[in-house]
């Protein structure tokens, strides 16, 4: 990585880094249509609290799969790894330290918000009966 | 290090063949300043040491307009009651103050000037990675800072350099213009960072590897990182406060369910690690002055390089303490304030480190050194008095008060103006090939450290007695320090004005010098004062044996003779 | 320079028409492009940094206001959120394929694969459009604006807030990676990239992922809460 010295063996070969073939490319998108239509299904689940966080492991499994085959992170050297796990890390500090803010704050200073019961999600037609308010 | 040493190229006059009516007047060695001089070759230029001197330009006017408010402010505050302008006036110049020093001023000062300027010839690179991208950036600064301008020439903000909502979505004052300007000048902060980190990483010479790097490098990479990962989230949170005036959308606004506090989490979750963009710069200078000052290796390279990545990644953790009062959550306080101790653990290390430098060295007093000792002092009373605050309960009864005024003062620009100005006298051979009158810019450094700390020491003390911040009128009681402090304020302006006068007169009059007057081992001395516009003539390479802090070893600089 | 560069790296002709130019302050083509596409993933970085503070605010409002989320995104149209979803993944997918091809130096492939992406760009903009006018109709809108029939206001205008932030940031991005791809398409016509120099193929099917990436978040947050 640090010195690239004048030989360059593959003739001027523009990429350094390992790429999949066409059939890696094919499965991880298969992947992706049968992760996006878990998602699709999972969502009229009985237990609705438990919905969005199957829903955002799912989408991690799938933007994992795009990063690490799409974006030929797998395989490839360190540098691109390490900027978007720091990116990563980030993301989690600042969502972490805001979560835990919002729960041990001092109630009265964040009102929540008027519990309602939330109707349980009707897949709308063709997939399901439809949503009552459409 | 190898380079070959640049040649000497006459300029002949001409005249007809065979016969010369003159001498032909002395050789004029073309360097990156004179080789070019046509207006659109620096308008345009690519050269990163012509960006450099740019952004030279662009600090001072940017220093000179923040320093002009603050002077402004503390003249007021020599009466505690009505006085020179009205109190809409003073809260759109303590705002205007805040958001020139910090976003115009203290955060791109350092990696603009010194960065640009130095970075590819301590690397032996001929310029940074992306040179058109090194340009927009300064452009982008020029774009945003005139934004800014209009919207202070229209009346300007009145909420504070930091806007806090709800003031800042309902105010009426010309917040939105400010709002944009400190957008595009984090866009060119961003982009300039880009460039570092990828210069540092794909640009070293052939035989440089980290171990070796100058720690300027060190400092300057970890600084773009934070630079890098932290304004973004900035630039977000100013165009959804931009929104929320425009277009009425609730994001912050109470009554429509929306948290003042996410507000200050986010604006904070930037704008503490943006106090470490400010402050490792400084740091990155520090190391060099100090090596070359003391003739000695820096005691503890590696301690130096890996602190510098220790601060910027704790940086992160700690932006919570400014919210002590604001309604966060007690728990989270609490591990702020612990996180926000961590950091003083790599600033020690490294202030060990260069004493540790400087012992047993052979110490050479001069300006730049006068200036690094400024560092020393403030830094650690600034950083010390942070360890205070950063506690919650010490925290309670100053927040708000001078206390904090004078500690960021003390840190931020204390450590960030002593380095600038050390960097710029300890450079300024390098940049511009003249050196300056020893006597009158070590004056004029006396005057503008002892007009520094009276300046703020005495807010230190108003402050503890209970002196709110950012407010117009002020208990009877108060005055005296007060009047202290401004006196000193003028004080230190003076000092500052007449360093740049010496400057100023040394760049058109002062002697010239052809080669690294100090004797300094770093790399970027091993081009000619100045440099040519290539940097180098051909590629350096590096030998194993090389170093930039080849102090105390029986090995003669290499002249270019 | 040119004699310089095709010296010291023992290519071959890099530099002639046609073939992308070396930058003068750089030593080799191999290490130019190393140098961008390093360029482009720290640049990405802090894309997802920009998104982040979106994301931090939303899950902050969900938190407070978590069934007044709920009842307003049934309002969304989770037929048509869907579809999106697909079109991404799939445009993805062959912005990936172009980037395998233009390794072969395959040009119709690579121009077909990347003309076939945009369309589906395309298709997720326009998508996109019809659910904010329908929004519009119904009510479901920002702020001050916001009168959407049976969610309350306190959270259901927050959540409105949200979402258009969130997917008109993201459409900006789709549309700046439409304009990528069309530059690369260009590129890859006259020939300035190919199997000796992809980046700007590469350059953008980064983008292009990093805005399907970010959007394989956004579905299950805004559509299915």
């Amino acid at each position: 990585m640090s010195n690239h010295d004048q030989t360059a063996e593959h003739g001027g070969h523009g990429s350094e880094s390992s790429h999949g073939s066409p059939l890696q490319y094919v499965i991880v998108w298969v992947l992706l249509l049968i992760g996006t239509f878990l998602t699709f299904t999972v969502a009229e689940l009985p237990r609705g609290e438990w919905t969005l966080p199957i829903a955002l492991l799912i989408a991690t499994c799938k933007g994992t799969l795009v990063a690490l085959f799409f974006m030929h992170l797998y395989g490839d050297k360190g540098l691109p790894k390490m900027v978007l796990l720091t990116a990563v890390t980030l993301f989690v500090l600042l969502i972490t330290l805001l979560m835990t803010d919002l729960h041990f704050r001092f109630p009265l200073v964040t009102p929540r918000g008027v519990e309602l019961p939330i109707p349980q999600r009707v897949l709308p037609p063709p997939f399901g009966p439809g949503t009552p308010e459409k | 290090m190898n380079p070959s040493t640049p040649s000497a190229e006459a300029v002949a006059t001409s005249s007809a063949p065979g016969v010369q009516a003159h001498p032909p007047p002395p050789a004029r060695r073309l360097n990156y300043l004179n080789h070019d001089t046509s207006v659109k070759s620096w308008f345009l230029t690519l050269d990163h040491k012509r960006i450099g001197v740019i952004w030279l330009g662009l600090m001072v006017m940017a220093f000179s307009t923040g320093g002009f408010f603050a002077l402004i402010l503390r003249t007021k505050l020599l009466h505690p009651g009505p006085y020179l302008i009205s109190a809409q006036e003073y809260n759109r110049m303590f705002t205007l103050h805040g958001v020139v020093m910090v976003f115009f001023f203290l955060i791109p000062v350092i990696p603009g000037i010194f960065g640009n300027f130095l970075l590819p010839l301590m690397l032996g690179a001929k310029d940074v990675a992306f040179p058109k991208l090194n340009l927009m950036s300064v452009y982008l600064y020029v774009t945003g800072l005139s934004f800014a301008l209009w919207g202070m020439i229209h009346g300007g903000a009145d909420t504070g350099w930091t806007f806090y909502t709800p003031y800042s979505t309902t105010t009426p004052s010309e917040v939105t213009p400010i709002l944009f300007g400190v957008f595009l000048s984090g866009l060119g902060s961003i982009v300039t960072g880009l460039n570092f980190i990828v210069t540092i990483h794909t640009m070293r010479a052939p035989g440089l590897n980290w171990m070796k790097l100058p720690l300027f490098t060190w400092s300057i990479y970890a600084t773009s990182i934070i630079q890098v990962l932290a304004t973004p989230v900035i630039g977000m949170v100013l165009l959804m406060v931009a929104f929320e005036r425009t277009f009425g959308w609730g994001i912050f606004d109470p009554a429509r369910g929306g948290d003042p506090i996410l507000f200050q989490h986010l604006f904070w979750f930037y704008s503490h690690p943006a106090v470490y963009i400010m402050v490792l710069p400084s740091m990155a200078v520090v190391s060099e002055v100090v090596a070359c000052y003391s003739r000695n290796r820096p005691y503890g390279y590696k301690v130096i390089a890996y602190s510098s990545l220790g601060i910027a990644f704790v940086g992160f953790l700690t932006w919570g303490h400014h919210m002590f009062v604001s309604g966060q959550s007690t728990f989270d306080a609490g591990v702020f304030g612990f996180l926000s101790m961590l950091v003083g653990i790599f600033s020690a290390a490294k202030i060990f480190s260069w004493v540790g430098t400087m012992y047993k060295g052979s110490v050479e007093f001069s300006t730049p050194l006068f200036y690094i000792f400024g560092f020393f002092f403030l830094f650690v009373f600034g950083g010390m008095t942070g360890v205070a605050i950063a506690t919650l309960s010490l925290d309670i009864p100053w927040h708000g008060t001078y206390f904090i005024v004078a500690h960021f003062h003390f840190i931020m620009v204390g450590a960030t103006l002593m380095a600038f100005l050390a960097g710029l006298h300890y450079w300024f051979p390098l940049m511009f090939g003249r050196t300056y009158s020893e006597r009158w810019s070590l004056a004029a450094a006396i005057m503008a450290l002892v007009g520094f700390v009276g300046t703020f020491f005495s807010q230190f003390l108003v402050g503890n007695e209970g002196m709110p911040r950012r407010y117009y009128e002020y208990a009877e009681r108060f005055q005296s320090l007060n009047v202290a402090s401004t006196m000193f304020a003028y004080l230190l302006a003076i000092g500052l004005m007449l360093a740049l006068l010496v400057l100023l007169i040394a760049l058109f009059t002062g002697e010239k010098v052809e080669h690294n007057p100090w004797g300094s081992a770093g790399f970027e001395w091993l081009a000619a004062c100045p440099p040519i516009a290539e940097n180098f003539e051909g590629q350096p390479v590096v030998a194993e044996e090389s170093d930039p802090y080849a102090y105390k070893v029986d090995v003669e600089v290499p002249h270019g003779s | 320079m040119a004699a310089e560069a095709v010296a010291a790296t023992g290519h071959g002709a890099e530099t002639g028409p046609g073939h992308p130019k070396l930058a003068h302050h750089y030593e080799s083509l191999e290490r130019q492009a190393h140098a961008n596409r390093f360029g482009v993933w720290v640049f990405l970085g802090s894309e997802s940094l920009l998104f982040a503070v979106l994301f931090a605010s939303y899950a902050q409002y969900r938190d407070i206001n978590a069934s007044a989320f709920a009842l307003a995104s049934r309002h969304l149209n989770l037929l048509l959120g869907t579809f999106n979803t697909l079109l991404l993944i799939s445009s993805s997918f062959t912005v990936a394929l172009a980037t395998y091809y233009i390794k072969k130096n395959n040009k119709k492939a690579v121009l077909t694969l990347i003309a076939v992406s945009m369309l589906m760009g395309i298709g997720f903009i326009v998508i996109k459009g019809f659910e904010w006018t329908a929004d519009f109709n119904e009510g479901a809108l920002p702020g001050r604006f916001f009168h959407l029939e049976g969610v309350p206001f306190q959270g259901g205008n927050l959540f409105f807030t949200c979402y258009f932030l969130l997917t008109g940031l993201h459409g900006a991005h789709v549309v700046i990676g439409l304009v990528l791809l069309t530059w690369a398409a260009l590129r890859v016509q006259h020939n300035t990239a190919s199997a000796s120099y992809d980046l700007p193929v590469e350059i953008a099917g980064l983008y292009w992922h990093l805005v399907d990436l970010i959007w394989i978040f956004l579905y299950p947050l805004l559509y299915l809460v």
